[in-house]
């Protein structure tokens, strides 16, 4: 019984764990690996998941867990990167940066900030729930992060990414 | 294009998603083998308790005497620079001899019928009775006082090479530092990181897993060891000085497992460490190297 309650919340959550993970990865593999072991992760400790108020905040904070974790371990394994383009209006339209490759050049706290709240179109507060810092740590790095982007993708419209919810 | 949420749409659309597959089947599958390892920890942790007490109890009880000359059974000392490792719990990754570098078997459980090409491996591998912390004055952790630590831990040989290394993810006082050592047959590098999970639903503190990572020179053989609090101390026992996809410069595994649990397993490592190591770490390392790995 339990084993079917969890294999009908992995079949709902399983898209939106992977998509999430890979606009964080950019990588489907990786993205792949990462739910599985989230989803394992999830269901090793379903008894206890299943009863919380939200099942898919849990995976989502083990998503992030073990993005940060695969990172680590990854870590020794990466060149350092050359600084990324300053400006994207420095390169043809067809080659300009897209919002996924802007994202991978924030630090990964930032990336899942982003991602959370913008893909996952979580509240600042779940967002600081799942990432475990404060609210005000959550919107702080949510503005710049999109100064960044904005910055990095070149837009110079004055209407890019200014939303801010709360 | 004020909607973000549009353009990872339109990105996504760009790089379609590959089938979701048995990856559900495939999470409860690993999900099983999780709860497998926990309950052998746990299991393991309360098997080492009781055979603790029943040393002590024969020790003790018919002759009258040794319990003096036990001094403190089991656990680690505090303040030790090494520690017991509790071997009363089964080693399923085999013998740790104290060869350097002499686990190579891998024989884990999770590699036995998987017909995937080697991946990073996960075991538990022992149990330690973990002692308390460190009293007196403590400061947060630092790259400088951990190698201080480190280095003070680590069997007889001459150091060098030392570095922070980035680690993202990673809070105040857990961090991510590197070192070779040479204890005669030239240098090997060694890496150290804290690190605190908190999900929570972690292995008891005293947990040991080894991770075997074919391939990655590295971090071929990482052990970590699970303190309280979710805290978790990696140490990572390399067989090259730098990465290197070609595996060309070799180095010597300058720990055995054994010998990599028993300082990742030592009760002072935390957050905080005493204001010593903190203090002395800073005057031996003004300038450490930084490295993004």
């Amino acid at each position: 019984m339990a084993d079917e309650d969890f294999v009908e919340f992995a079949q709902a959550a399983a898209g939106r764990l992977r998509d999430a993970a890979f606009l964080m990865c950019h990588d489907w593999h990786l993205a792949q690996d990462l739910t599985q072991t989230t989803l394992a992760k999830v269901y090793a400790n379903w008894r206890r998941v299943r009863r919380a108020d939200d099942p898919h905040a849990y995976a989502r904070k083990i998503l992030l867990r073990c993005m940060i974790d695969q990172q680590r371990r990854r870590s020794s394994r990466e060149l350092a990167m050359s600084a990324p383009p300053e400006r994207g209006e420095e390169h043809p339209a067809e080659l300009r940066m897209t919002l996924l490759d802007a994202v991978a050049t924030l630090p990964l706290r930032d990336r899942a900030i982003i991602v959370l709240r913008y893909w996952d179109d979580l509240s600042v507060e779940a967002t600081a729930e799942v990432v475990g810092v404060s609210i005000a740590v959550v919107k702080s790095q949510s503005m710049r992060s999109l100064s960044r982007l904005r910055e990095l993708l070149g837009e110079t419209r004055s209407e890019l990414f200014a939303e801010e919810r709360h | 294009m004020g909607d973000v949420r549009g353009r990872f749409r339109d990105d996504l659309a760009r790089y379609p998603a590959p089938p979701l597959g048995d990856l559900v089947q495939q999470s409860v599958v690993q999900g099983r083998r999780l709860r497998r390892q926990r309950r052998l920890a746990q299991f393991g942790a309360g098997g080492s308790a009781l055979a603790m007490l029943l040393v002590i109890g024969l020790a003790a009880g018919p002759l009258g005497v040794g319990a003096d000359d036990t001094g403190q059974p089991g656990g680690l000392n505090v303040g030790s620079s090494g520690g017991s490792v509790d071997t009363a719990t089964p080693s399923p990754a085999g013998s740790s001899d104290g060869a350097p570098g002499g686990l190579k078997s891998g024989t884990g459980e999770e590699q036995r019928g998987d017909p995937r090409p080697p991946v990073p491996s996960t075991t538990v591998i022992d149990t330690l009775r973990m002692g308390a912390g460190p009293d007196g004055e403590l400061l947060t952790t630092t790259p400088q006082g951990a190698l201080e630590l480190l280095t003070r831990l680590l069997p007889k040989g001459e150091t060098s090479g030392y570095a922070s290394l980035h680690s993202s993810g990673a809070g105040p006082g857990m961090p991510y530092v590197q070192l070779y050592l040479d204890r005669g047959d030239g240098p090997g590098m060694v890496r150290l990181s804290i690190y605190r999970d908190n999900l929570g639903g972690n292995p008891v503190p005293g947990t040991v897993e080894l991770t075997e990572m074919p391939g990655n020179c590295v971090q071929n053989e990482m052990v970590t060891v699970h303190h309280s609090g979710g805290l978790q101390v990696n140490l990572m026992i390399s067989t090259c000085l730098v990465w290197d996809p070609k595996g060309t410069v070799p180095a010597p595994a300058v720990l055995s497992v054994k010998e990599a649990t028993e300082i990742a397993g030592n009760p002072i490592w935390g957050t905080q460490l005493p204001a010593e190591y903190v203090i002395n770490g800073a005057k031996r390392f003004p300038k450490l190297a930084r490295s993004n790995g």
